[in-house]
């Protein structure tokens, strides 16, 4: 089982723009342009490492959604993408 | 004389450019369009030396070629004499480009009006050049067609106030609106088509060394037979547009970012779709007013 | 940089994340009226130059110049040749719009880079830098030998 955790938040630079985001990655010299939902998920995982069923629950109580297999699909494309970029990174936890 | 010796060095906004050639017809045409540059003293720094030399080319013996030269390099291949002008001047362009790093360049046309820059950037189909000659022949002091020039730690705009290459039906609009304005030859077949360049006004180039903090953003756009329209634009929109069209956003890293943060936080941002002159200059005015 | 990378983004990622997307403001948009999902897009810089029209710097050398190698292992230059049609781009910029499917050449790889580099610019055409090159390469077509 794996479970995701932030890599460098902290060094992110973050401007509002009425709930839509630009955020400055020192490590990579990008600029990302990111939702609501999408900044949620770095600050999440900045808070503790969890799991995409965890993340999933989040989002969906805090954005009031349906969670189903579609969404929870999404949002794991999402997080590979972020790993991609360097944002998030993933760790095996053993049981 | 001094333009087919060790060249005429031409102070343009913040940098001495150094134009050394012996075509005839370019250093006729350089003299006229040129005529309200400061020559900068040969022992003074210049940023670029640009060449025009005459060309041979063994495939093509009887054509009249030339070859652009930035700091000894050719960049682009030979091209006939009559396009000498438009080389020149996009190959100037293009090493401001490429190589200035210590300001952030957006790609936009910028004017200064009551004392506050307003930024015109590109976007396609906007013809910034065409309204941006519009403008600077209607009160509005010319920056530059171009360059957003920025100071990124002292969010200032510097004036670059180069010719401003019309090109196409954009010539005979400019023609009929402004019939007084001052324009080079018309250049046909190069790689954008006809291109005839407009002389900067005196006055412009007379303050090209005053500076000026921005203070309104419009993305125009040109749509014919449309009704105007000057519409807010949300300041994430406009964050990104500038960014993704700024030369060295990317090289100037976190600078950039902080930069045009401030910049777009500091600006009012508009989008503007217009048909002709009259109402965009009416709507600009407005929106520039005190 | 690279407007194909950006086109090819298959619009099935719409419902998805978006990464490494110009930003086209209808798109932009689109994803501003979707809260549901997750939205990332990553700014792509230098576009300036390339922007839509395919306006590229040139290589200042034949070092910097984009190459690729033959079967052989011999290093090709890539020549490529600026559009003789190109007029639609509104804005000024620097020269060498490629159009839409850039014409591009490779030399002959039993030259020395030197000689290739000179034929190329001898023919009409211009060397470009690798990255430059990096993103143009998703818009050729197909490569002819110079």
């Amino acid at each position: 089982m794996s479970q995701w955790r932030s890599s460098g938040f902290v060094s992110l630079r973050i401007e509002n723009w009425d709930g839509e985001f630009t955020v400055f990655q020192p490590e990579s010299g990008k600029t990302h342009f990111l939702n609501e939902m999408g900044l949620r998920i770095l600050a999440m995982l900045d808070q503790s490492p969890a799991t995409l069923d965890i993340i999933c629950r989040d989002l969906s109580e805090h954005f009031s959604l349906q969670s189903n297999a579609h969404f929870s699909e999404q949002i794991a494309r999402t997080l590979h993408r972020f790993e991609a970029l360097g944002l998030i990174a993933k760790t095996n936890i053993h049981m | 004389m001094r333009l087919a010796g060790q060249g005429l060095r031409v102070k343009i906004g913040p940098f001495n450019v150094c134009i050394q050639t012996r075509v005839l017809p370019l250093v006729n045409q350089l003299y006229r369009l040129y005529a309200f540059y400061t020559l900068v003293e040969s022992g003074e720094i210049a940023e670029f030396h640009v060449r025009i030399v005459p060309k041979h080319s063994i495939r093509r013996p009887f054509a009249r070629l030339i070859q652009f030269q930035v700091d000894g390099r050719s960049p682009f291949p030979p091209i006939p004499v009559e396009q000498a002008l438009a080389t020149l001047e996009w190959g100037v362009n293009l090493a401001i480009a490429m190589r200035v790093n210590h300001l952030l360049l957006f790609h936009s046309a910028a004017v200064e009006r009551n004392g506050h820059v307003l930024l015109l950037p590109a976007w396609p189909g906007s013809g910034k050049t065409t309204l941006c000659t519009a403008l600077i022949h209607r009160g509005y002091r010319l920056f530059s067609d171009e360059f957003g020039l920025m100071d990124p730690q002292s969010g200032n705009f510097f004036p670059l106030p180069r010719l401003m290459p019309l090109k196409n039906q954009s010539i005979g609009v400019i023609r009929d609106y402004l019939p007084d304005v001052v324009l080079g030859p018309e250049i046909p077949n190069t790689l954008k088509g006809t291109v005839a360049h407009v002389r900067p006004p005196k006055e412009s180039i007379e303050c090209e060394d005053k500076p000026a903090k921005p203070r309104w953003i419009v993305f125009p756009k040109w749509i014919p037979d449309t009704k105007l329209r000057l519409e807010f634009l949300p300041r994430s929109e406009a964050f990104l547009l500038l960014a993704s069209n700024a030369f060295n956003y990317e090289v100037l890293g976190e600078t950039a970012f902080d930069a045009v943060t401030r910049l777009v936080q500091g600006c009012e941002c508009r989008k503007l779709v217009y048909s002709d002159f009259d109402s965009a200059l009416t709507a600009l005015n407005e929106l520039t007013n005190g | 940089m690279s407007e194909k990378k950006i086109e090819a983004q298959p619009d099935q990622d719409l419902i998805g994340t978006q990464t490494k997307i110009a930003p086209q403001l209808a798109r932009r948009r689109l994803l501003k009226g979707t809260v549901a999902i997750p939205v990332i897009m990553t700014l792509h810089s230098g576009a300036a130059l390339a922007r839509s029209s395919n306006l590229v710097g040139v290589a200042e050398s034949v070092d910097e110049a984009a190459k690729l190698q033959n079967e052989l292992g011999q290093e090709q230059i890539v020549c490529v040749y600026p559009d003789p049609d190109a007029e639609h781009n509104h804005t000024s910029a620097p020269p060498y719009d490629l159009g839409e499917v850039p014409t591009v050449s490779l030399g002959d790889g039993s030259q020395e880079l030197l000689d290739q580099a000179a034929i190329c610019q001898g023919d009409g055409g211009i060397l470009i830098s690798a990255t430059a090159f990096t993103s143009l390469e998703g818009k050729v077509v197909n490569y002819t030998l110079i």
